[in-house]
């Protein structure tokens, strides 16, 4: 590490000491130190009343394989996610809470595995038929299309063909290793 | 001990004569047993906004008055309501989804007709069941430039529209739409819907509602190499939509057919990401910046003007950041494509909104960078002070919807 490295190290530590540990500065510190970026996004974080599940007990996978915690929205599978997360109301991160139905059209995204560096393909069901979970709520965006291109959109209420249109919370399941990491609406 | 008992003394006295000077007063007369305020003609700086219930995804339109964020009036809806305006603002139609047992039972998609003097409903006119698009999304129902019209945008994934007759306040019918999304009022009696091969499509009806003849324009913006949003502003007829990149694209939809006008950039696509110094001193908010947000663009008809939630590409990292909340707004002449103003907010805005007239008030909801805490905040549009904010306005402000009778 040169001397500029260590002194804009230094300086990007205090900055982000200097003020709040969730605010915005702290992540820019975070950025400007090349840390993995927290994602800023308008419900996500911005909220003090919101839930997000940042003082939920943790939980993991068990397999080392898929790490990370599941009602973490920084959890890998979670990067096209929008909602609350159903591993935190009883369900997991692939299984709806008791007495909820999995709506059967999805909107997919392609989360990279931190563990073998993989592209998946995760397809991100809500369940539905009771009202909202309220805990855990989540928004990212990563390659997030517009409703014109509905199969890539995340703010579609995907309660479709279940008996209810009610949305309890969702979930983000692995379809397959993507062949071809796909980039489009990333920018 | 002595002062003490004194000056209790006193105080018994002066409370007995307070009581005795109160007794003589006249006494207030009983409240009406059942009363109900009315609201008058709307103010220059009226809105509603919607507020989303994150309990059960249900909505809630409410109105205040800019000048003193006033509450005035609110409806409550089902889930994911939408709402017009009348152009004279004497109704109020929101498109809402509900069950007869709350989360469970039997479907209803309506719209709720409301007068706008006792916000009480007028009518409830029935919409196929299950077909209206639930999204977090602006744009799912618009009247026609023919007011008499209403056209409500379904998703079930099939896309279709359907046409409500606020006269005869019934549905008449319901058009395909395949591929396409959304609606935007075009002309006189019809609709453009976003289509995701880039292009749009045009559905005109005729004096009776039902379908005349559609057109599909060629394409106008490439989505795989840069997305539009769909939460465009409206200056005027023509709509502007800003792109995940940084660009805008004006569509004028004034006549039966969309009139494409040539893309222009927001941001100087030429400016380079800022060395380590300059991003640290600046806290962040050097070198490139980015659109985003969620109702993240607003127009205003009279001043020819553009307001974009922009924030820098550090704080966030340029990759999936078309929500991204700001601490600018950037203001467009949209005439001579150049920014004319910069006004950055106490926090970050989500969304953002202006009013029509000509002392426009812009409207922000966003967030307080350190407490995270969520704020509905209103400034002046022009110098962009901040003037005050309005306190306990529910869950979340998703959007703004300024009633454009009182700028009149």
């Amino acid at each position: 590490m040169s001397a500029i490295d260590r002194m804009a190290d230094r300086l990007t530590r205090t900055l982000a000491q200097r003020t709040s540990r969730r605010g915005v500065l702290a992540r820019i510190g975070a950025g400007l130190l090349g840390a993995a970026a927290t994602p800023l996004l308008p419900v996500s974080r911005a909220g003090a009343g919101i839930p997000n599940g940042r003082d939920v007990p943790p939980t993991t996978t068990g397999n080392p394989e898929d790490p990370g915690n599941p009602r973490s929205c920084d959890y890998w599978r979670y990067c096209g996610i929008d909602g609350f997360l159903c591993s935190c109301c009883g369900g997991s991160a692939s299984s709806c809470p008791p007495g909820t139905e999995m709506g059967p059209i999805t909107w997919l995204g392609t989360c990279q595995n931190p563990a073998d560096e993989k592209h998946y393909i995760i397809r991100y069901n809500d369940c539905c038929g009771k009202f909202a979970c309220k805990r855990c709520f989540c928004n990212r965006n990563e390659r997030e299309e517009p409703k014109y291109r509905p199969q890539k959109n995340n703010e579609i209420h995907w309660c479709l063909g279940t008996k209810s249109t009610a949305y309890t919370c969702s979930v983000a399941a692995i379809v397959g290793v993507a062949l071809e990491r796909d980039d489009a609406g990333g920018a | 001990m002595r002062v003490a008992s004194v000056a209790l003394r006193f105080s018994v006295l002066l409370a007995t004569v307070f009581c005795l000077a109160a007794s003589v007063r006249a006494e207030l007369a009983p409240d009406p047993a059942s009363a109900s305020a009315t609201v008058g003609r709307p103010g220059p700086h009226w809105t509603f906004y919607l507020d989303f219930e994150l309990a059960n995804f249900h909505g809630r339109f409410v109105l205040i008055d800019g000048d003193d964020a006033e509450f005035l009036a609110h409806v409550s809806a089902g889930q994911m309501p939408s709402l017009a305006i009348a152009p004279d603002a004497s109704e109020l139609y929101v498109s809402e989804t509900t069950y007869t047992y709350g989360s469970r039972g039997q479907r209803h998609d309506i719209v709720t007709v409301y007068d706008t003097t006792h916000y009480a409903a007028q009518a409830h006119i029935a919409l196929p069941t299950g077909k209206r698009a639930l999204m977090a999304s602006l744009r799912r129902m618009t009247l026609l430039g023919d007011p008499r019209f209403l056209a409500i945008y379904n998703y079930t994934p099939a896309t279709s529209l359907s046409i409500v007759d606020l006269k005869e306040r019934r549905h008449v019918a319901e058009a395909p739409a395949p591929g396409c999304h959304l609606a935007f009022p075009t002309g006189e009696r019809g609709v453009s819907m976003l289509c995701g091969d880039g292009t749009m499509a045009t559905l005109v009806f005729d004096e009776r509602g039902e379908l005349a003849r559609t057109h599909r324009s060629a394409r106008f913006f490439d989505p795989d190499a840069d997305p539009i949003k769909t939460d465009a502003a409206r200056i005027g007829s023509t709509w502007y939509f800003v792109s995940y990149a940084g660009d805008v694209y004006p569509v004028d939809l004034s006549g039966e057919r969309p009139v494409f006008e040539p893309s222009w950039a927001l941001v100087d696509h030429a400016v380079r990401p800022a060395g380590w110094l300059r991003a640290l001193l600046s806290l962040g908010k050097a070198g490139p910046w980015k659109p985003g947000g969620m109702q993240l663009a607003a127009g205003h008809s009279a001043r020819k003007e553009l307001y974009v939630i922009m924030h820098p590409i550090l704080w966030s990292q340029g990759k999936g950041d078309h929500d991204f909340p700001g601490p600018e707004i950037w203001v467009f002449d949209v005439e001579r494509r150049q920014r004319v103003r910069r006004l950055p907010v106490r926090g970050v805005a989500v969304s953002v909104g202006v009013t029509q007239d000509d002392e426009p008030l812009l409207l922000v909801s966003g967030a307080d960078i350190e407490t995270e805490e969520l704020h509905l905040e209103i400034y002046d549009a022009v110098s962009g002070s901040f003037l005050r904010e309005m306190f306990e306005y529910g869950d979340t402000v998703f959007a703004f919807e300024p009633v454009l009778g009182g700028a009149r």
